[in-house]
């Protein structure tokens, strides 16, 4: 089978379902273990490390955040939060077949909902993809906050 | 047989690690014992510990002495504080010494490995195998070259077959030290359990046979070697056995008997039972001594039995609630200047819930408050150069911070004099040699004059130069930059910046010795969090230590869980999110002893003995740097003082360990704006920056799980106060009448003193420019 760009674009629509249908763990299994998943907090933030960012999450941390959305003890998800992302057709920018390497950028618009709150968040999803073992998995993912230098209340989930 | 010893020696070997000498107390001479014994001592209420004997000579039969060394444990049960606390002189009972950890008796070559405090019974080894003159290895790890005990003893004894690892340097190489092993090598192994279990994982994958691997754990902190099985009887008379390994709850509950427990620890005090009868052997940390001392109640979840059976009080019926009468506050009137209706909403253990809800109230502080006080505008490396500015609010009032051609910095109400338009709005910028206004173009210098006002001869005749307008952009009444943070007063008239902030500033001066260079700059934008609560209750949360353990479990707790089930190999550094995050689990008793201290004024500062802060690791580059700059002595003060969160009333936080400023901007009775700032110790490498915005990012962010636990609870308390029920907030915890808040004091870390001072404080400064009841009435 050889991997077109619409697998890549299928795939990164599969992604936003997953978040939106709260299969987290599925969600960590897409993930190649050194990858990070990182929000940055300035607009154009070049530094993940020796400026604040708002996620900068390892294996670790990913696992971390999900196992506390499912704790018997986590105050802030009781009730749970529910999250919908409105994803427009990916770009591909970059298509390496034969390195098993591939980077999209995906517009989207991410909702958050618990309790009688709801907000909205535009953003811009850059994944870097790789091909492991036949399977597509993410090594990085950027998520770039339209207005990541407003002042919010609790993002919990993934957007 | 019981021995009866006398403490003869008490040398401390290195920071927190005292060795003792004991002696027989009638002149015999002590059993004879073979090396990795060790004694369980009888050390009072808190129980009996375990400690190994250590000869550096090969033990001579009838001796009359033996050494024991004993790591204080500040987070730990008490039993090494309370060895810590014998005198010389003292006399202690223990056991005959016992030995579960024996050497072997072939002629195989023998590694041994010693992680920490473990060392001790691994020495006695040593040098029982020197004696016999057998091949083997000595490994030691410590944390760093100043945490090794014996380091020197055991170098000019044991030469070429000791190694020391330290962490912080060269880490112990578990990985090589077991494949380059000789054959037939037996591993003697005494550290922390996940050294231990690094040990086992690797000697079974080089496959090494398990009668060649023999280990002793070090520490387990509520459980103890010689546990014994005990009954205890419940209400209806069933009688079941606790044995040594299980504890009272998990032995009902596995009977299907209902108790009611939580923690697991011995500090909620969820599970306390009644005692009917039989000695309890309490290991919580939740009785006072005289509950301990009467027997009469016990935490079932982790204490013990020293009778052999105890009877509980299960199953009794609930105690009915108490009612109370409500006590409601006095009206708010018309009069809300009143300066003694203002008195009336504090009271000593108490708080008028108007405080945190009333909009009144908020305008009050806005007036009052934040204008008497020294606050917090922004550090001078936001505006590095002549003419660079930022937008803030000192309260609710919008004002410039601008480096003006003097190089000095001054802080201006952000209000055009002619129609109140807002001269900047950006957050930051640099605006030249002037500020122009963009709606008429009046123009100003950095320091506020007029400068310029287009076609100003239309003010020719209007005798403008009496007007207010003509004096340009107001500076605030005061302004300071203490090593670089900039505060201000509003107030033309007030208190001193040095009266008012007086020994607390020590906090600021830790964070900027900190930095080689003696300076800092900030690094990067804050995270902006909005709260939904009242400005307080964040401050509040900043020396609220009852709360970690528990409204983070969810956070930190899961963090604990998942790290152990990692199976992360000891040799393998922690991960820095762990070094962060898993401190805020640390049992009650940690926090009640770190200490807080109060100032006058409302400020104050959890973590004067130690904190969360304290175990981070260090980076020998960085204490270099540090050490050539100051000296080897002010260095490690510096470093030795890890402080938790200061306050600096009334709205700012700040962490000097991990350089971070918190900003609480109140924004309405219901609303407030956290700034979080990170900042570089200048001249210190990248690694300390790198922990710091991780910090930040970790804990403060919006998108943080340590903020999403904490600010749950502040919304919720916002509507909760609303509820019809008591109208206060309680601050009661280790109240005593004589509190006198000009004084500075050091309390138990789990006092509520600082919310009383800051109350104490939010009296003195709300009602100092109010009119007097009594002088209006003259």
């Amino acid at each position: 089978m050889t991997l077109t760009r619409d697998d890549i674009i299928d795939f990164i629509y599969e992604e936003a379902r997953m978040l939106d249908e709260g299969r987290f763990s599925e969600w960590l299994d897409l993930w190649i273990p050194e990858g990070h998943y990182w929000m940055p907090l300035d607009y154009k933030q070049k530094d993940p490390d020796l400026v604040t960012s708002l996620l900068y999450e390892d294996d670790f941390m990913r696992r971390l955040r999900v196992e506390r959305l499912n704790g018997e003890r986590t105050f802030s998800q009781k009730p749970k939060s529910r999250c919908h992302h409105v994803i427009q057709r990916p770009f591909v920018d970059e298509f390496d077949l034969d390195a098993g390497h591939f980077v999209t950028n995906t517009s989207m618009h991410y909702v958050e909902t618990r309790l009688d709150e709801q907000f909205l968040l535009a953003i811009t999803a850059t994944h870097e993809l790789r091909l492991v073992d036949g399977k597509l998995r993410i090594a990085n993912k950027r998520v770039d906050l339209l207005n990541s230098d407003a002042a919010f209340g609790n993002i919990q989930l993934l957007p | 047989m019981t021995l009866t010893l006398k403490l003869i020696g008490k040398d401390s070997v290195v920071d927190r690690i005292c060795l003792f000498t004991f002696e027989a107390t009638d002149g015999a001479s002590l059993p004879n014992y073979t090396a990795g014994a060790h004694l369980d001592f009888d050390l009072g209420e808190v129980g009996t510990r375990s400690y190994s004997l250590i000869d550096f000579e090969r033990r001579a039969g009838n001796a009359r002495q033996c050494q024991v060394a004993v790591q204080r444990e500040d987070k730990g049960d008490g039993g090494s504080k309370a060895m810590h606390a014998l005198e010389i002189g003292d006399t202690v009972e223990s056991t005959e010494p016992k030995n579960d950890f024996e050497l072997h008796n072939d002629s195989a070559p023998t590694v041994l490995i010693a992680g920490g405090i473990g060392v001790t019974p691994i020495i006695s080894f040593a040098t029982e195998l020197q004696a016999r003159g057998a091949d083997f290895q000595f490994h030691y790890a410590s944390r760093a070259r100043e945490n090794c005990a014996f380091a020197s003893a055991l170098t000019a004894r044991f030469g070429d077959a000791l190694t020391l690892w330290f962490d912080n340097e060269r880490q112990m190489d578990l990985k090589s030290i077991i494949a380059d092993a000789p054959a037939g090598a037996h591993f003697f192994c005494c550290g922390p359990k996940g050294m231990i279990e690094a040990v086992r994982e690797l000697a079974e994958a080089e496959g090494i046979a398990k009668d060649h691997i023999h280990f002793e754990l070090f520490a387990s902190p509520r459980s103890h070697e010689g546990d014994k099985p005990f009954e205890v009887e419940i209400a209806d008379g069933r009688v079941f056995t606790i044995p040594a390994d299980k504890t009272i709850v998990e032995v009902l509950e596995a009977e299907g008997i209902d108790a009611t427990f939580d923690c697991q620890r011995g500090d909620c005090g969820i599970c306390q039972t009644k005692v009917l009868s039989g000695i309890p052997d309490h290991r919580d940390v939740v009785l006072s001594k005289s509950e301990r001392d009467s027997g009469k109640v016990m935490q079932i979840c982790v204490s013990r039995a020293k009778s052999d059976r105890l009877k509980l009080d299960i199953g009794a019926p609930a105690r009915k609630a108490k009612t109370r009468t409500a006590e409601r506050r006095p009206t708010m009137g018309n009069n809300a200047t009143d300066a003694d209706t203002i008195r009336a909403l504090v009271q000593q253990h108490q708080v008028h819930r108007d405080t945190y809800i009333d909009k009144e109230i908020f305008d009050l502080e806005m007036k009052h408050l934040f204008s008497n006080t020294w606050v917090f505008v922004g550090h001078d490396s936001q505006t590095p150069t002549q003419g660079d500015y930022i937008t803030t609010q000192i309260g609710n009032q919008p004002v410039i911070m601008v480096r003006h051609t003097d190089d000095q910095i001054y802080v201006l109400y952000n209000r055009c004099p002619h129609k109140g338009t807002k001269i900047a709005i950006d957050r930051s910028g640099n605006t030249g040699k002037f500020f122009r206004c963009p709606y008429h173009a009046w123009s100003f210098k950095t320091d506020g004059c007029l400068l310029a006002i287009p076609l100003k001869k239309g003010y020719a005749e209007t005798d403008f130069e009496d007007s207010e307008a003509s004096n340009g952009l107001e500076s605030v009444g005061a302004v300071k930059n203490y090593r670089g943070f900039v505060f201000a007063r509003l107030a033309k008239e007030g208190m001193s910046f040095e009266d008012y902030f007086g020994d607390a500033m020590s906090s600021f001066d830790n964070m900027v010795d900190r930095a080689p260079a003696g300076r800092l700059e900030v690094a990067g934008p804050p995270l902006r969090y909005m709260h939904k609560c009242n400005w307080k209750m964040l401050v509040d949360n900043q020396t609220d230590t009852c709360h970690p353990m528990v409204a983070h479990e969810s956070s930190a707790g899961t963090a604990v869980a998942l790290f152990e089930k990692s199976n992360w190999p000891a040799d393998k550094p922690k991960p820095m999110a762990m070094e962060i995050i898993a401190p805020f689990m640390s049992p009650y008793e940690f926090f009640e002893e770190m200490g807080i201290r109060t100032w006058p004024n409302g400020h104050g500062h959890t973590g004067v003995h130690h904190s969360i802060h304290s175990d981070y690791s260090q980076d020998p580059e960085y204490w270099d740097a540090l050490v050539e700059a100051y000296g080897e002595e002010k260095a490690a003060k510096t470093l030795g003082e890890n402080r938790h969160n200061t306050v600096y009333w009334p709205n700012i936080m700040i962490k000097g360990p991990v350089q971070q400023l918190r900003n609480f901007i109140p924004l309405g009775p219901d609303k407030t704006l956290v700034e979080s700032y990170i900042y570089r110790l200048v001249g210190a490498p990248d690694y300390l920056l790198q922990r710091t915005a991780m910090y930040n990012r970790l804990i403060n962010a919006p998108t943080s799980m340590v903020g999403h636990d904490d600010l749950e609870m502040y919304e919720r308390a916002q509507e909760g106060l609303h509820a019809q029920s008591t109208e206060w907030i309680n601050i009661q915890r280790l109240h005593t009448e004589e509190e006198d808040y000009d004084e500075i004091a050091v309390e138990n870390g789990t006092t509520e003193r600082q919310m009383r001072n800051q109350m104490n404080a939010w009296v003195k400064f709300m009602t100092m420019s109010m009119e007097d009841p009594a002088e209006a009435a003259e």
